[in-house]
């Protein structure tokens, strides 16, 4: 998993394998249930265009309520289709008076020029963005002319097939994403244009490598990086930069020009940092909206002027960037909706230490044969866990499914495998009689049928998989194998990388030799080479 | 014995009932009928605490226990058993003396019998009494074992105790009389037959040419055929060899044309024995007999009974046991005779309003569905519902060009589950692959297809020809499926 922030929340660095966008926050709101003692289950949401199309159920027996991503089925039908829908969202905001840009929204019937004519009156900078679009897409920002305007409408209504769209003033601001539930405020962070902070010593390109790898690190922007392109050559340069450059200790260099590339942005935890009043804000218009508690509300806010405008009320958001920021305090999100939905678990101290195989039961679910999948209660008593080592084992098939029925039936969580050293080591946790079961019957039953020379008890502090799992001994052809596999992947992308770097220096050169001076100077040069003979 | 005459359900082809054996394919069968007529199919880990159904401790419970729901109720199977058989009467039929009893208190006949300690002296004189041949068998075994059967007097029966108990751990055994006649195994569901199978012992047919141990390997070949009796091979151990010698033969022995060569003496079919169905053969009296015995115990409205017919007199028969947890796959997959659908009696009776259900033919990956409640890594996983043929379209469509290793197949199956549709992609020549496909909306048919012209990013699709199919033509399996084979 590599370095886990200590920022970060230290229950969550205890995640299967395999889990990472949208999943994270999945993993994060389901596992916060299910280790207080709810009961989970996960469903395949029906149809095939809804994404993600995986929901699942917390219960406590008596209650039960169905989640989608981080919303919960307190969020009704009429409060997601408001946020669904700007001009309504606007329409509620506006009558609650809550800060929103000032604008207005047109449908297809408008036509371009009608739309060009309100913009001028509303005066410029202006921003054009289509009514039903997702996640920025086709939002032009910062349009100050009216051949930007006409460009840009004509761009949204033609281009991107968005006929609907809405105009309104554009405010100089940063992006602020505040999580509100129960009428206050959890958590907030802001998105920051992609930045390196110097330390006086490494170049901004070098800088940026090492911020490569924190972002790697980082389960929901791993996948972001920041790609060095000519456009951010050129930021630099006119900054006065360049990837050479280093900057000195603490400096922040922004590499990118804001408003652009907002995938390679960092979250910033600014939950403290933030005012009263603009929390108030932000409290404000989610009572405005009926039947929300709970939603993450876009803000746009000018920290000179410590204003703010709402900019869109998202009732299915990602928390992620709260739980993982590169900057700040981890809020946890999961526990407030988890408190909010079942407040008589708020106290449920004792949490088990367990964690649940989502991208298993993902794929069970995804294979289009199950529709619902429960995932294991486990005791949230007092657990042990204990760790033995045997020694002079053969593990055959017959071995291994004893030890798992007999784990099973007694409700152990753990697995078995095989140690670097060739000793079999079995890991079990449950309750202290259980275990203490388990270990009579490996001494009694097992270790004579299966001629176990010794066996050695350990205490064990592991965080365990949830289940009773056989590890196979690692085949070490199998192995070998897949390294090579690896590195003649490696070598491939080695010598087309030295490829395209012939193809390019060929060309220079080619364009080198054509060049008007080249031509000029080859008598001359000519002659040299000669005179050199 | 040959299985010419056999006659099977079309509604389980081979390929429904693929790698399923034992025990779990009994439980499988029951769920599969449930499910393929609406009703709600969820499987359980190993040893939740909610299964109310009595079990032998140590019985592993996974792919074993399932529960069928329909909007107002659910009932739980363990194998066979539903919840309608109380425990009471699962542990009445745990104990054969005890059952026996209750049968005969009503007047039906059984086989009679006593039960001793194993070192009990009074086992010479009870056997006199009841008189020779005698049989002894464990008070509580199942499956024939340590079942030893036509002992014909004193000597014969100290060896067969001595050899009981070097084999047997059993400390209580039943004398009963000897019957002869042939013993019938007669699936009971409320106060119907449903099927009734002759468990003949292991055999083979001569054909004049082939020795022995060449039919023997024949008929395994054969047997592999049967879905139930796949794992069932006839093997030549001591006992086979034992009677061989005893008729005067060698497993090199060649029979004559027509002749079968009988070579156990327990009929059991995991020692290799013919399931022949009975059904229309068996007399309505000796029916009567099962029913009635079966319905003279508490509360258990489901049941396979043995029952030994009286060779002088077909109408009268004596009951042996009953079993609440019976194996109803070889009812349903017989070696002779017509298949008996005991999984449609079954839920019939747990379900009567899905009687005229519409079934749908669809089936799903039972060994695939286990894995994660193996591991305990899910508590219960419940299966999607079952498609309705009569909503559901089908579209075959042979793609050819640059398909292959370039990720089409698996770029394919992901788009195809996303859409929710089921079916298949596999290779059936030289760059062409033959993609099956079934959904219930033409609309997504229509735009899956596209998408498998247009193929991933390093494929080619040179052509697509589409064909529309039936959707009863195949059996269709939920998911989309990469066949990796060129076989089927």
């Amino acid at each position: 998993m590599g370095n886990f922030d200590e920022n970060w929340l230290p229950h969550l660095n205890n995640r299967p394998p395999g889990i990472s966008a949208y999943r994270t926050d999945i993993y994060a709101m389901a596992s916060e249930g299910w280790r207080r003692g709810l009961t989970l289950k996960f469903i395949k949401a029906p149809g095939y265009n809804i994404s993600p199309s995986l929901k699942y159920s917390l219960s406590d027996g008596k209650k039960e309520h169905v989640f989608s991503v981080a919303r919960g089925d307190a969020v009704t039908r009429d409060a997601i289709r408001i946020c669904e829908e700007k001009p309504l969202t606007y329409y509620y905001l506006k009558k609650n008076n809550v800060p929103i840009p000032e604008g207005e929204s047109f449908n297809d019937t408008v036509d371009d020029h009608e739309i060009v004519e309100y913009g001028k009156k509303l005066g410029f900078p202006l921003v054009v963005k289509p009514t039903d679009g997702k996640s920025g897409e086709g939002v032009i920002t910062d349009i100050k002319t009216v051949e930007e305007l006409e460009n840009a409408v004509k761009h949204v209504r033609e281009n991107l097939n968005y006929k609907n769209l809405i105009i309104e003033r554009f405010i100089v601001g940063i992006d602020y994403r505040v999580y509100v539930i129960d009428g206050y405020v959890a958590g907030a962070y802001k998105r920051i244009t992609a930045n390196v902070i110097g330390d006086g010593k490494s170049t901004i390109s070098e800088l940026i490598k090492l911020k490569n790898l924190k972002r790697k690190n980082n389960p929901f922007i791993k996948n972001r990086s920041i790609k060095i392109n000519q456009d951010l050559k050129d930021f630099l340069k006119s900054n006065n930069y360049s990837l050479t450059s280093i900057p000195a200790e603490g400096k922040r260099v922004y590499v990118r020009a804001h408003g652009t590339y907002f995938k390679e942005r960092d979250p910033v935890d600014v939950t403290d940092d933030m005012s009263d009043n603009l929390k108030q804000i932000a409290v404000d218009a989610v009572a405005a909206i009926p039947g929300l508690p709970h939603c993450n509300v876009d803000m746009l806010i000018n920290e000179e002027e410590k204003i703010g405008f709402i900019n869109e009320i998202n009732s299915r958001p990602q928390i992620s960037n709260h739980l993982f920021p590169m900057e700040g305090k981890a809020r946890d999100i999961p526990k407030a909706i988890i408190d909010y939905y079942f407040p008589e678990t708020i106290d449920n101290a004792k949490r088990n230490k367990y964690y649940f195989d989502l991208r298993f039961i993902y794929e069970t679910l995804w294979s289009g044969n199950a529709k619902e999948v429960t995932v294991p209660d486990v005791n949230r008593g007092k657990i042990i866990s204990k760790r033995f080592l045997l020694s002079g084992v053969d593990r055959t098939r017959l071995f291994d499914r004893n030890v798992r029925k007999h784990a099973i039936l007694l409700k152990l969580n753990g697995y078995i495998k095989t140690l670097e050293s060739g000793n079999t080591s079995i890991v079990v946790s449950g309750t202290p009689k259980r275990v203490r079961q388990f270990k009579d019957i490996l001494n009694n039953q097992l270790k004579k049928r299966f001629k176990i020379q010794s066996i050695t008890e350990k205490f064990s502090s592991r965080n365990l998989k949830v289940g009773f799992h056989i590890i196979q001994k690692k085949n070490v052809k199998a192995e070998e194998m897949e390294n090579l596999k690896s590195e003649l992947k490696k070598y491939k992308n080695q010598v087309n990388k030295v490829k395209e770097e012939k193809k390019q220096l060929e060309d220079e050169l080619e364009s080198i030799k054509n060049s008007r001076s080249q031509k000029i100077t080859q008598p001359l040069r000519t002659f040299r080479s000669k005179f050199k003979k | 014995m040959s299985n010419i005459n056999v006659e099977l359900l079309p509604k389980l082809p081979k390929e429904v009932v693929e790698g399923i054996e034992g025990f779990k394919l009994d439980s499988y069968l029951i769920a599969l009928e449930g499910w393929r007529r609406g009703l709600k199919l969820t499987w359980y880990k190993e040893s939740v605490s909610h299964l109310n159904l009595a079990m032998k401790s140590g019985n592993m419970t996974l792919g074993k226990h399932f529960s069928l729901s329909s909007d107002t109720t659910t009932h739980h199977f363990f194998c066979s058993r539903g919840d309608k058989v109380s425990n009471e009467a699962y542990r009445i039929c745990q104990d054969k003396k005890e059952t026996q009893k209750i049968i005969s208190d009503k007047g039906i006949p059984v086989t009679g019998g006593e039960q001793f300690k194993i070192n009990d002296k009074n086992i010479y004189d009870y056997s006199e009494k009841i008189g020779f041949p005698v049989v002894i068998k464990p008070a509580n075994g199942t499956m024939g074992r340590g079942v030893y059967t036509n002992i014909k007097d004193r000597e014969a029966l100290g060896n067969a105790i001595v050899d009981f108990k070097k084999r047997y751990s059993y400390k209580e055994i039943l004398i009963e009389k000897h019957f002869f006649g042939d013993e019938y195994r007669i699936y009971v569901v409320g106060d119907k037959v449903i099927g009734a199978t002759n468990r003949v012992p292991a055999n083979v047919q001569g054909d004049g040419k082939h020795s022995i141990s060449e039919l023997i390997e024949l008929k395994n070949e054969e047997r592999l055929e049967n879905p139930y009796l796949k794992s069932k091979p006839i093997k030549v151990d001591y006992e086979i060899e034992l009677t061989l010698k005893e008729l005067g033969l060698t497993p090199d022995s060649v029979p004559g044309e027509g002749e079968t060569i009988s070579m156990r003496k327990v009929s059991n079919l995991s020692a290799g024995g013919d399931p022949l169905d009975f059904t229309d053969e068996l007399t309505d009296e000796v029916k009567q007999i099962a029913i009635d015995g079966v319905n003279a115990l508490p509360s258990i409205p489901q049941a396979g009974i043995d029952v030994i017919v009286n060779p002088e007199d077909d109408k009268k028969g004596n009951i042996l046991e009953v079993n609440g947890t019976a194996e109803i796959a070889f009812h349903m997959f017989p070696w002779n005779g017509k298949a008996r659908d005991v999984s449609g009696a079954i839920v019939d009776y747990y379900f009567p309003e899905t009687a005229d259900a519409e079934r749908s033919t669809w089936y799903f990956d039972y060994p695939s569905v286990l894995e994660p409640l193996r591991t305990s890594a899910a508590e219960e996983v419940m299966i999607a519902q079952a498609p309705v043929n009569t909503q559901m379209q089908a579209r075959r469509f042979v793609v050819k060009g640059k398909v292959l290793r370039v990720g089409y197949m698996s770029f394919i199956r992901r788009q195809a589950l996303k859409r929710n549709l089921h079916g298949y992609v596999r290779k059936v020549g030289r760059n062409t692959l033959e993609v099956i496909v079934s959904g219930p909306d033409e609309i997504v048919l229509e735009n899956f297809k596209k998408i498998c012209n247009r193929g991933s990013k390093k494929s080619k699709v040179e052509s697509l020809e589409e064909t529309k199919i039936s959707v009863n033509s195949k059996t269709f399996k939920l998911g989309f499926q990469i066949l990796l084979s060129n076989k089927k």
